[in-house]
């Protein structure tokens, strides 16, 4: 699943230092940003500004934003000049900026001026000081879904139906961005008749084939996941904040004792502020059970539907020569000495091959698939040029596989094939792999407007899927171990790779940093400050900087050194299959 | 029963409002998705910039809003009403361009700190509100004809005996009827008044189209294909004629064969194409030695200059000039979105002003002829822009520090915007004289707009003084 906008770590080291010319504010909650791990609530950085608006996430689109939940806490913030709208987690609370003023503009209006604003937005490509040096608008709408996603699914940890206010949201400002699509056009041939006998040929616009197909699919996997988070209104679950089972440690009965005394403490939990499912004591209903499993096989459906959109996307964009100029010189250097001296030896099987490299870590798995990938790429890039300089070179394809005739761009073009089936083998046995190198390189430099639209709203409904899927997962666990009487939590579950997974929806790493002006507004810095009250702030010294340099008392945490999408070693067996 | 009804149309009203509002949603989105896709309706990202389609947007919205302006007339609502839509639309995206300025802010304890706040840019913050007050007084003036029964206008196609008078060769236009005496005195004033403001408004758009125009980067392209050098790019016998020891800019213009438009525009092209390769030149040496140049850096800096003034004098004379190359790259290159709103603006402002101008002096040809029929026909026959610029004498313009009169009268901008921009007394004492309808209108505006005006206001002048009177290209 090379779902989520997770940047890599050297993605976020290039994104630091191109920022460093930004405000050291911005930069530093970039960082946060960047590297917070399944980050789920979302703080937008906002110089003081006449027009609250401009800060860029979608929650904090507009001043005349019909959110009426928005509510101000003094007590959480001190006032400073910099002040940060957090949207807090559970309870769908924004932390607005003190003086906003509050108008009940009439709605109406309200949703024309919104929409001039976001549309403003996009056509500026994130460049606030309007100078062009924006991103191109592939991009820019491609940010835009991906941001949007990431402050309305954002804080996805319960099974419940979204809040009023965020399901209109998503679904006006998802209609405005998907209303670009609408223009996209074709032309055909059509044959007509004239009037009085005859036909003639004129081109008819047409909605573009891809987008004739995939967009109306996407609308629709995106209604039935909504309708299934609705679906959930009348559940016999509920959520209990894990701070509030530690808190209480015994008094809680709807656990065993030994639930909260056998985990060693929140500190040292992952995804620490995931509530804890909580199931009547005698464990769920066998209709509800047999509707929860209904939902989770739905989802899955639903995740590899959008998964097969998203990679077939990814695999029409073109490949960015930013991309190829970065390779290195030959496949050896692409993949080091090992994997080399595997793939060019005698006999190949890239299971074998597969078995022997350490992919413990979804990091390890994803290097080695961005190397395999490059050397792929490294080594066709050579025969392309090849063939340019010797046009007349024939070949053939079974030559390659005749040993000792193998002439030097044969031997390339086996390998590059070798390559190529152990990066399908390798894709296979890790379908929940973040996107690769190459996947991020050609999401930047995409500039084909559809394409951008189909990939970052299959993307976005690849991560929602999964996110629901692993909440259900949560459920059905708890459910099973409360029937078993056993004393274990959802985080002792040895077998399923111990703990709740969450695939992260961060905003795009791609927002532009590089002009002072654009960087408060285009990316909205995220993170992670779920439970304000009840958590401590996790022991990083990098969080803590990053925390008092923003001036925010408030707790931070944020898991910096795993920026992956879920945790490591329980990939595959959570993660649906890829088809 | 009554009630019912009247309930009854409330809902109906309500209904329509919501569909009005509705489509209004749709048409917008269509709009600012044909923006982002920059024309090229494949998607496949190979549209223009953001800029230039803002740019041809609002050009093409003005063409087919004011295109059909052939009389003095109110607009048709519908037409005003879609201009205002559509133009606040595009015009909302320079909302959102904004630039950094600290300010000084107290904090709770009483502290003073100084934060970096945000507003909007500052040449749009001047600017977009002083061309949307020139949008309305435009559009006000033509409100102001509604009610005038001194004049009318026949068809192009009625019967010869029937038509009016045609001032220019433009044969697609109505003919003008004024009364067998002509206008009557009083309505002879208002319509010399309503000039003068639509003039007014003409300078301000015009001088603000071409300080855009002036600030938009010389675009690489246009650089590139540049000649050599300015001999190249001036021709033997013009460099000859600009590189002569005594220089006079009246003698050099004589000798040039400016008897058509495209002549002028030719020669307007080589001397700023001569300029740019000066400057750089001059530019360049500043950091190279200059030893080896055929040309001394004084003598360069002595041309440049030469060409300047012929640039000077080409744009008083000839004022009507279509745009020259150097525009139009630079039009068709920048990429700065609030540059590319306010030149395309205030172009179109520029230009339906110099409509309505034209028709007003439609009218005033025809009283002319009504009063004294034996007037020459072709006296006036000449297209507006050379009548516009009838009233600078192009011999009084005989040094380009000598700043002609620009108008007709010397009125100015802020008299007729009702702005409280410090004037010479006479000239206050006439604004009284302006309409009072576009007083009452202005006055809403008084206390915002001053402030901006004022600030702006001289250096708006003084390029109109320097300018001399232009008027844009007719862009029917």
């Amino acid at each position: 699943m090379a779902a989520s906008v997770s940047s890599s770590k050297e993605e976020n080291d290039n994104n630091n230092s191109r920022s460093s010319s930004s405000e050291r504010c911005c930069d530093e909650s970039y960082s946060l940003s960047a590297d917070v791990s399944e980050s789920e609530s979302s703080s937008s950085f906002s110089g003081r500004r006449d027009d609250h608006g401009a800060a860029s996430s979608s929650l904090t689109s507009s001043p005349h934003a019909a959110f009426r939940t928005v509510s101000v806490t003094d007590s959480i913030f001190p006032p400073t000049p910099i002040t940060f709208p957090l949207f807090g987690g559970k309870d769908d609370v924004m932390v607005w900026e003190k003086k906003q003023p509050r108008k009940q503009p009439d709605t109406d209006l309200s949703e024309i001026d919104m929409m001039k604003e976001r549309f403003a937005k996009l056509l500026l490509g994130e460049d606030m000081s309007g100078g062009g040096k924006g991103v191109c608008t592939a991009l820019a709408i491609s940010n835009a879904i991906t941001n949007l996603s990431a402050s309305v699914f954002g804080e996805l940890w319960r099974l419940e139906p979204l809040a009023l206010q965020k399901k209109v949201m998503w679904q006006r400002e998802m209609e405005w961005l998907l209303s670009v699509s609408d223009s996209i056009v074709e032309l055909v041939p059509s044959i007509q008749q004239f009037p009085g006998g005859g036909t003639y040929e004129v081109m008819v616009p047409h909605p573009r084939s891809d987008m004739h197909m995939n967009l109306p699919a996407l609308k629709k996997l995106d209604a039935m996941l909504i309708g299934m988070l609705d679906g959930f209104c009348d559940r016999e679950f509920c959520y209990v904040d894990r701070g509030i089972v530690v808190a209480q440690g015994d008094s809680c009965d709807a656990y065993p004792s030994s639930v909260s005394a056998a985990r060693p403490s929140v500190r040292q939990e992952d995804k620490w502020w995931l509530p804890y499912p909580k199931v009547p004591p005698k464990g769920l209903s066998e209709d509800a059970k047999k509707k929860l499993q209904q939902c989770r096989d739905c989802t899955n459906q639903i995740l590899k539907a959008a998964l097969a959109i998203n990679s077939n996307v990814l695999a029409e964009m073109e490949i960015p020569s930013a991309y190829l100029e970065t390779l290195p010189k030959n496949g050896k250097e692409c993949l080091g000495d090992i994997i080399y001296r595997y793939i060019t030896a005698d006999k190949f099987s890239p299971e074998c091959l597969l078995d022997c490299l350490d992919l413990s870590s979804e990091h390890h798995t994803l290097e080695v698939a961005n190397r395999v990938e490059a050397a792929v790429h490294a080594w066709k890039l050579k025969e392309r040029k090849k063939q340019l300089n010797r046009p007349k070179g024939k070949r053939s394809s079974w030559s390659a596989k005749v040993k000792g005739l193998v002439a030097d761009c044969d031997k390339r073009s086996s390998l590059a094939q070798r390559a190529e089936t152990l990066l399908r083998s390798l894709k296979h046995r890790f379908p929940g792999l973040p996107q690769t190198s190459l996947d991020m390189s050609k999401i930047q430099y995409n500039r084909d407007v559809g394409q951008s639209i189909l990939e970052s709203y299959s993307r976005v409904m690849e991560s929602l899927a999964f996110n629901i899927m692993a909440r259900i997962d949560d459920v059905i666990f708890v459910d099973n171990a409360t029937k078993q009487s056993e004393s274990l939590s959802i985080f002792n579950r040895g077998g399923l790779g111990g703990r709740p997974v969450q695939k992260r929806m961060s905003p795009s790493p791609f927002s532009i940093q590089h002009t002072p002006y654009s960087s408060p507004f285009a990316t909205p810095t995220f993170c992670s400050s779920p439970m304000q009250n009840l958590c401590p702030i996790k022991d990083d010294n990098r969080l803590k900087e990053a925390a008092q340099s923003c001036k925010l008392d408030g707790p931070m945490l944020a898991d910096l050194d795993r920026p992956w999408t879920y945790a490591a070693g329980n990939v595959p067996s959570n993660a649906p299959e890829r088809h | 029963m009554t009630t019912m009804d009247e309930q009854d149309n409330i809902d109906d009203d309500q209904v329509s409002k919501i569909k009005e509002k509705h489509a209004e949603l749709e048409q917008m989105k269509e709009r600012y998705a044909k923006l982002l896709l920059g024309e090229d309706m494949s998607g496949g990202g190979k549209g223009v910039s953001s800029a230039l389609a803002l740019s041809n947007a609002i050009t093409n919205l003005a063409a087919s809003v004011f295109g059909e302006q052939n009389k003095l007339a109110p607009m048709p609502e519908d037409r005003k009403k879609r201009w205002r839509r559509e133009v606040s639309w595009l015009l909302s995206v320079t909302d959102c361009i904004v630039d950094f300025t600290p300010s000084q802010q107290t904090a709770k304890d009483g502290s003073n700190m100084e934060v970096m706040t945000t507003q909007q840019r500052g040449d749009l913050r001047i600017n977009i509100p002083a061309l949307k007050k020139l949008d309305a007084m435009l559009i006000g003036c033509l409100d102001n004809f509604k009610d005038q029964n001194q004049f009318w206008y026949v068809s192009k196609d009625a019967d010869e005996s029937e038509k009016g008078v045609q001032r220019s060769d433009k044969w697609w236009l109505p003919t003008v009827k004024v009364p067998p005496e002509g206008l009557s005195e009083e309505s002879r004033k208002w319509m010399q008044n309503q000039k003068d403001c639509v003039n007014q408004v003409l300078k301000a758009s015009m001088a603000i189209n071409a300080e855009i125009l002036a600030e938009i980067e010389i675009p690489e392209n246009y650089i590139d294909n540049l000649p050599k050098n300015g001999r190249e790019s001036l021709g033997d016998s013009i460099y000859k004629s600009i590189t002569v020891d005594f220089f006079d800019p009246m003698q050099f213009l004589s000798t040039m064969d400016l008897s058509s438009e495209l002549n002028v525009l030719d020669l307007k092209n080589k001397i700023e194409a001569s300029i740019v390769i000066w400057k750089r030149k001059m530019h360049q040496k500043d950091s190279k030695s200059s030893w080896s140049s055929t040309v001394r850096l004084e003598k360069r800096e002595q041309f440049e200059d030469r060409a300047e003034t012929i640039l000077l004098l080409l744009k008083q004379q000839f004022p009507g000039l279509p745009q020259s190359s150097l525009e139009i790259s630079k039009i068709e290159y920048n990429k700065d979105i609030g540059f590319a709103i306010l030149e395309s603006y205030s172009r179109v402002l520029e230009s339906l002003a110099n409509t309505v101008m034209n028709r007003i002096e439609d009218v005033l040809y025809a009283d002319n002829m009504a009063q004294d029929p034996s007037l020459p026909a072709n006296k006036r026959t000449t297209s507006s822009r050379v009548s516009l610029g009838a009233s600078i004498d192009p011999t009084s313009a005989q040094s380009p520090g000598h700043t002609p009169t620009g108008s007709p009268t010397s009125r100015t901008l802020s008299d007729f915007m009702g702005w409280s921009v410090e004037q010479d007394g006479p000239e206050t004492t006439k604004s009284n004289s302006s309409p009072k309808s576009e007083d009452t209108e202005n006055e809403k505006y008084q206390s915002k707009s001053a402030r901006i005006l004022s600030r702006t206001k001289n250096s708006y002048m003084e390029k109109l003084e320097a300018y001399g009177l232009r008027s844009p290209t007719v862009r029917h």
